[in-house]
């Protein structure tokens, strides 16, 4: 560094003050920078997916543990598939519940997002794997726990006790401090739309639901006439077991 | 100690511009740093302080006195 | 809106008044209904079976009523006042600035009829749908445009620090808003994100961070280094120092979202690259709250008779305070205990009730002083005002610090057996006392709010009075 260096630093600093065009320029470049080295790879990183990281990857070609991502044979519908057959998108009664949730606000309680500790394992399953949540346009990830996490709520309670608790939670547990979902046993699901809703799904630029047209085609009869409550019950009977994990894999790596 | 290890064989090329990355945003700040708090630099940098003051008290927005 | 008189005017104000008075309005609005939802939280029979206002549907509307119509139009007010001021110059386009006002206006209705609605994007801070989101693009570039104009038409040879820190929000929050936003509609009032799961946790964590870092802190330090230099009528302690915050500032505020997602599903890599940037964020941080602080020495005494110099000064404290908390939290064995809690919504608050509200309502006074050329109403009023603030916002913070470590432990706690202590509902039902305690802060926080609304308000109407005219707004 000479001494040519030192004096230019500042006269740098007093020339950007002076000129609205350059003070410009240097902000827009400063501010854009963590954004793009933090957002960009999440893109491209084989590892940022669970199904496409190299090491789960190999596992599951050679059966050493169940797949992540549903496989789909064709002819199959969304009914073929089984909990623990991998991640698929959602039927059209459970995205119509999914639409639910989101105007509701439950994410503003609920988070759907189990990190790797053991009390998490214990009160909720299994952590949960990006590729989990790669059909979630936006995700539901939640950033608070009012209520618990909902990541893996499928099949742990009863279509009933949820409706009674959706209802009037705090005739199920006292405690609660959820607002009566009353008025969704009267809202119907709205069948003309799910159609539309289905195929923007399946035009998404990233991770786009592999929804074939027989899924769309039988998507208005599956929600025609049903509640926003039974809805949003199999929105939250769908969550969490489509993989079956096997203990002591690194999911994460 | 572990946690501090670097496993320089195994790095992708996404660890290097990371680590790159890293070292160059610490080199930028602490040059900023330096620049700023560098004595020589100071009445250049010191001569805009009053300028918040420097505007007259009144604000003459038109209003009718 | 211009008036004959406008001809000979050195400043367009009218604008900014009208700016000031509805931030004002909007202040009370927003602290309301978040004492509402903090009250049904605690008691929740208050949603009585209504959907329009239950949890899950008003608390975006007290988060986007508070950060986006009082903060916004405090940063529209004060900005429009302190680019003409320290630039020495009219605004580049007067109508552009009323358009501004109208169309923010706009969207605030737009707001309070969807959000209660249901209607939204489920993005934290960025819940509005797509159609709004148009509009917001829209009046914000108008906002920005005008503002850099003005900037490059301004009289002073450089542009005061004030605006470099408004510069860097009206940049960020473009990129924000327009990446964040991207969405395909399939109606009028619903769209889906174009980005899904990790990708989005990251775009939308990007988005909340900064909308915090450069909204809430940018943008208010920008009123901070002209307000406080001003209301203390000495110069800012240290140029350099403001040099150093301003740039180490604008790079590192951008890196630190990740750290909302440390342990998920996000890569290990990302969520320590926040949280080590955010490590580093102390030193700027505190570099600008010293800055603002020691800009009082020499003039410590002034605290006694200047209640609004106590806005300011103590805005700065809960900055520095904010500016600590949010680094150790962001460590990963401390968000381990604090993430899903608690105490992310005090933390929220120490920032947003101690440092903006303080700072913003220390330069709304000034303000209020200056364009209507008088005394306040009450200067008692201001000091009560003062203590409301203060204390409610104490009350909150110290409410959701002790419910939210609470909570933490609780959750994580095991007996000798090798199992859960508690359940989940019992964590729940502990932190009843905390919740009510929060609502009570709250209250306090916003009867504060109300009598500052009553002091504007006489304030006005008094100077209109010794003047024989309505000057409020240039319409009459």
């Amino acid at each position: 560094m000479s001494d040519q260096d030192k004096i230019y630093s500042t006269k740098f600093q007093d020339r950007i003050e002076r000129s609205t065009v350059l003070m410009f320029v240097m902000v827009a470049m400063v501010v854009a920078v963590g954004g793009i080295v933090e957002i960009v790879p999440l893109f491209y990183l084989d590892r940022t997916m669970t199904h496409l990281s190299p090491d789960v990857k190999g596992k599951v070609a050679s059966k050493e543990i169940s797949p992540i991502v549903w496989q789909r044979q064709p002819g199959q519908t969304l009914d073929d598939w089984k909990p623990g057959d991998g991640v698929r998108p959602y039927k059209p009664l459970e995205l119509a519940g999914r639409d639910v949730y989101v105007r509701e606000g439950c994410y503003l309680c609920h988070s759907q997002m189990i990190r790797p500790f053991r009390d998490e394992n214990d009160r909720y399953g299994h952590y949960s794997v990006s590729s989990e949540s790669m059909y979630d346009h936006p995700f539901q990830w939640g950033s608070k726990r009012t209520g618990p996490d909902l990541a893996r709520v499928g099949g742990k309670y009863s279509d009933e006790w949820h409706h009674r608790h959706l209802m009037y939670p705090r005739e199920v547990v006292p405690e609660s401090v959820m607002p009566n979902y009353v008025f969704l046993d009267k809202g119907k699901v709205d069948a003309k739309q799910i159609k539309k809703n289905m195929e923007a799904m399946r035009s998404m630029p990233f991770y786009p639901a592999p929804y074939t047209d027989a899924d769309i085609a039988s998507a208005k009869d599956a929600v025609e006439g049903k509640t926003e409550l039974e809805a949003l019950i199999a929105y939250l009977q769908s969550l969490g077991n489509h993989i079956k994990f096997t203990e002591g894999v690194n999911y994460r790596d | 100690m572990g946690y501090l290890g670097m496993d320089v064989a195994a790095m992708t090329i996404n660890d290097w511009l990371g680590v790159f990355f890293s070292v160059a945003m610490f080199i930028g700040m602490v040059y900023v740093y330096v620049m700023v708090f560098r004595p020589a630099n100071k009445d250049k940098f010191e001569s805009q302080r009053g300028m918040a003051l420097d505007d007259e008290d009144h604000i003459n927005a038109g209003e009718i006195k | 809106m211009e008036t004959t008189q406008a001809a000979s005017a050195k400043y367009d104000m009218d604008v900014v008044r009208w700016f000031s008075i509805a931030a004002v309005i909007y202040l009370v609005v927003g602290t309301l209904i978040g004492v509402w939802i903090a009250a049904e939280l605690a008691w929740p029979f208050l949603n009585f079976d209504i959907p329009y206002i239950t949890f899950g549907r008003l608390r975006p509307l007290h988060t986007n009523a508070v950060i986006f119509a009082f903060g916004g139009c405090t940063l529209m007010a004060a900005g429009f006042y302190i680019v003409q001021r320290t630039g020495a110059t009219k605004l580049w386009s007067n109508r552009l600035a009323w358009f501004t006002f109208w169309g923010w206006n706009l969207i605030i209705v737009l707001a309070v009829i969807t959000l209660p609605l249901g209607i939204t994007q489920s993005k934290e801070y960025a819940e509005l749908e797509w159609p709004i989101d148009i509009l917001i693009a829209i009046v914000w570039l108008a906002f920005g445009l005008n503002y850099i104009m003005t900037i490059a038409i301004r009289k002073a040879s450089h542009i005061y620090v004030s605006n470099w820190f408004f510069m860097g929000m009206i940049v960020m929050i473009t990129y924000l808003h327009v990446v964040n936003s991207l969405a395909i509609p399939v109606s009028l009032t619903q769209s889906y994100s174009i980005f899904s799961g990790v990708q989005d946790a990251m775009v939308q964590w990007w988005w909340g961070h900064n909308a915090v870092g450069f909204y809430l802190t940018a943008g208010f330090l920008g009123i901070m280094y002209y307000f406080v230099p001003k209301q203390a009528n000495r110069p800012v302690f240290s140029y350099r120092l403001s040099v150093l915050h301003f740039w180490t500032l604008m790079f590192g505020y951008v890196w630190l979202g990740s750290h909302h997602l440390q342990y998920t599903a996000l890569p290990d890599w990302t969520g320590s690259l926040g949280a080590a940037i955010s490590l580093a964020m102390i030193i700027p941080s505190w570099g600008g709250a010293m800055n603002g602080m020691m800009t009082l020495s020499g003039a410590w005494d002034r605290l006694r008779t200047d209640y609004i110099l106590r806005f300011l000064v103590v805005s700065l404290a809960f900055y520095a305070m904010s500016t600590f908390e949010g680094p150790v939290m962001s460590i990963k064995t401390v968000n381990a205990l604090s993430h899903y809690t608690d105490w992310t919504i005090g933390h929220v608050h120490s920032g947003a009730l101690g440092w903006v509200a303080m700072v913003a309502i220390g330069a709304l006074y000034h303000m209020v002083k200056k364009l209507w050329n008088t005394e306040m109403y009450s200067d008692n009023l201001v000091n009560v005002h003062f203590w409301l603030t203060t204390i409610g916002t104490v009350v909150y913070v110290v409410a959701m610090w002790v419910s939210g470590i609470m909570q933490g432990l609780m959750w994580r706690d095991y007996d000798e057996y090798g199992t859960l202590t508690y359940t989940f509902v019992e964590s729940v039902s502990a932190m009843h006392p905390y919740y009510a305690m929060r609502a009570i802060g709250g209250i306090i926080f916003n009867l504060g709010a109300w009598i500052m609304l009553y002091n504007v308000v006489m304030t006005v109407r008094q100077a209109s009075a010794a003047r024989g005219i309505n000057v409020v707004p240039a319409k009459a």
